[in-house]
């Protein structure tokens, strides 16, 4: 499989998981963490956050989110930092038994 | 989170993951197997099921994807099942990723082989039950998830061990082969039964000569040690660059070396050369005595003590009765070596005159007698301030004009 195919289904799943609720933003920044972030975005992205931030005065996992969208996460962060997250989902959803 | 979220989740999932490649329908009919179709799907879609099975040529996977649907799937079928086809698809997507990365673990050669020994039974049952329930399903599907089983092989075991299989494999066979590996194990164990062959042995007597001064006096000691297990290692080598040196010797060495190894193998190769060799045990008994051998020759005691024992130390092992090469050029005396005679004759006239740097001492003491004139006895107070160029020249040169 490409790693683009890759991309597109992590970036469709973090999408879907998000539109369903599936997870939060909140959920996705306990993986993503600052220093994920950090490490993963491009600088021109982590000056979007920080200036869509410092704009609305506060930066909170929402506001994360709408500049660093389930396509940016697919593109630039770590899939098994997705994966875990998606996979920490299905375990509170109770679907997951012990896989992933 | 409602059942529907969730239930819409996975229908994007799976169906994402089929629509970019990451999955197929043989994915999901591995989990979804008839056994829990038959389990959950209510009857209107058995019979739409199997109506269009009937319908069509053939029946695979794909069919029985595409006749039920994925929401009616993610709808009947219970969330962990469906979940573990998205965890497959998910592990294998990550596997691939994570295999090309961690490389880098270099490991044991003895853990590499346990590793391929688990990797060839994941690949082996996985690959059989894809077989197995491909096979029944349908034929055509063949072409399709033949790409794809190979996949699913490595993602079958958790991402964490999925990766190091596919990397440990890797370095397993860059090193070696088991076969290679464990010889080199047994090389080095077994190094006290290698020792009577020449070729090890060489390298390890140089270094004992170089610390004790002489070969010997190490066996001797290891020999009294009687250390079982480290004892005989150091003696072997020892033995084996003595026996180099002289062929009788080294036989002796060995049969010291047969006993205290213990290792079955290093005294049974031993053995039947020392058996040959009976004269080695009367050799071995004198192995301490070859310590003694050094004082023995009494020419050298009045006429070379310090430039001997220097020799002893250099050649050591006897390496100088063969041909000691430092000793032979500087002196062609020592070099013919054999010759007996040479050496009873000489010492006593000419080495005081040949000898140049340590006789000095001894003609210096022995002119002192003859010369008391000169000496400086007066002086006693200038000992320290003796002007070594004008009365050792004296000296000498006093004495070459008396001889």
């Amino acid at each position: 499989m490409s790693n683009d195919a890759r991309q597109r289904w992590f970036a469709q799943m973090m999408a879907s998981g998000l539109d369903n609720q599936i997870f939060g933003p909140a959920e996705v920044l306990a993986h993503a963490t600052p220093d994920v972030l950090a490490q993963s975005l491009p600088p021109e992205l982590l000056g979007k956050v920080l200036a869509s931030s410092l704009a609305a005065g506060a930066m909170t996992p929402d506001r994360v989110l709408e500049t660093v969208t389930p396509d940016v996460m697919a593109r630039h962060i770590p899939h098994d930092v997705l994966w875990a997250c998606i996979a920490q989902a299905a375990q509170k959803a109770g679907v997951a038994g012990g896989k992933g | 989170m409602t059942s529907a979220a969730l239930q819409k989740f996975f229908v994007d999932a799976l169906g994402g993951a089929i629509d970019v490649g990451l999955a197929t329908p043989d994915d999901v009919i591995k989990h979804v197997t008839p056994e829990v179709l038959a389990a959950h799907l209510p009857r209107p879609l058995w019979a739409k099921l199997i109506a269009a099975c009937l319908a069509a040529p053939r029946t695979d996977a794909r069919l029985i994807v595409s006749t039920l649907g994925l929401p009616a799937i993610a709808e009947h079928i219970p969330g962990t099942i469906v979940w573990a086809i998205i965890a497959d698809v998910g592990v294998r997507a990550l596997g691939k990723g994570l295999i090309a990365a961690p490389p880098p673990a270099p490991v044991a050669a003895a853990k590499a082989e346990p590793v391929v020994a688990k990797a060839d039974p994941v690949k082996a049952e996985p690959v059989a039950a894809k077989t197995e329930s491909v096979v029944a399903k349908a034929d055509p599907a063949k072409a399709e998830p033949a790409a794809a089983k190979p996949e699913p092989v490595v993602a079958k075991a958790d991402p964490a061990k999925a990766e190091p299989v596919a990397a440990k494999p890797e370095p397993v066979a860059a090193k070696a082969d088991p076969a290679k590996a464990a010889p080199v194990a047994t090389k080095a164990e077994p190094a006290p039964a290698r020792a009577p062959t020449p070729a090890p042995a060489a390298p390890p007597s140089a270094g004992t000569a170089g610390t004790g001064g002489a070969s010997r006096p190490t066996v001797s000691t290891t020999r009294l040690g009687t250390n079982p297990g480290v004892a005989t290692v150091p003696p072997a080598p020892a033995s084996a660059g003595a026996a180099q040196t002289s062929s009788a010797p080294p036989t002796a060495t060995s049969n010291t070396v047969a006993p205290a190894p213990g290792g079955g193998t290093g005294t049974a190769t031993v053995a039947p050369p020392l058996a040959a060799m009976v004269d080695i045990d009367f050799e071995d008994d004198d192995e301490p005595a070859p310590l003694e051998a050094p004082p023995v020759s009494p020419h050298r005691a009045p006429t070379v003590p310090g430039p001997s024992a220097a020799a002893r130390g250099s050649s050591g092992n006897g390496a100088r009765a063969s041909s000691g090469a430092g000793a032979s050029s500087r002196r062609p005396q020592a070099s013919a070596g054999p010759r007996a005679g040479s050496r009873t004759t000489p010492p006593s006239s000419k080495r005081a005159a040949v000898s140049s740097e340590f006789d000095i001492d001894t003609d210096v003491h022995a002119a002192k007698d003859p010369a008391s004139a000169l000496a400086p006895v007066d002086v006693p107070m200038d000992d320290d301030l003796l002007d070594w160029p004008t009365s050792e020249e004296t000296m000498t040169s006093d004495v070459d004009r008396k001889r």
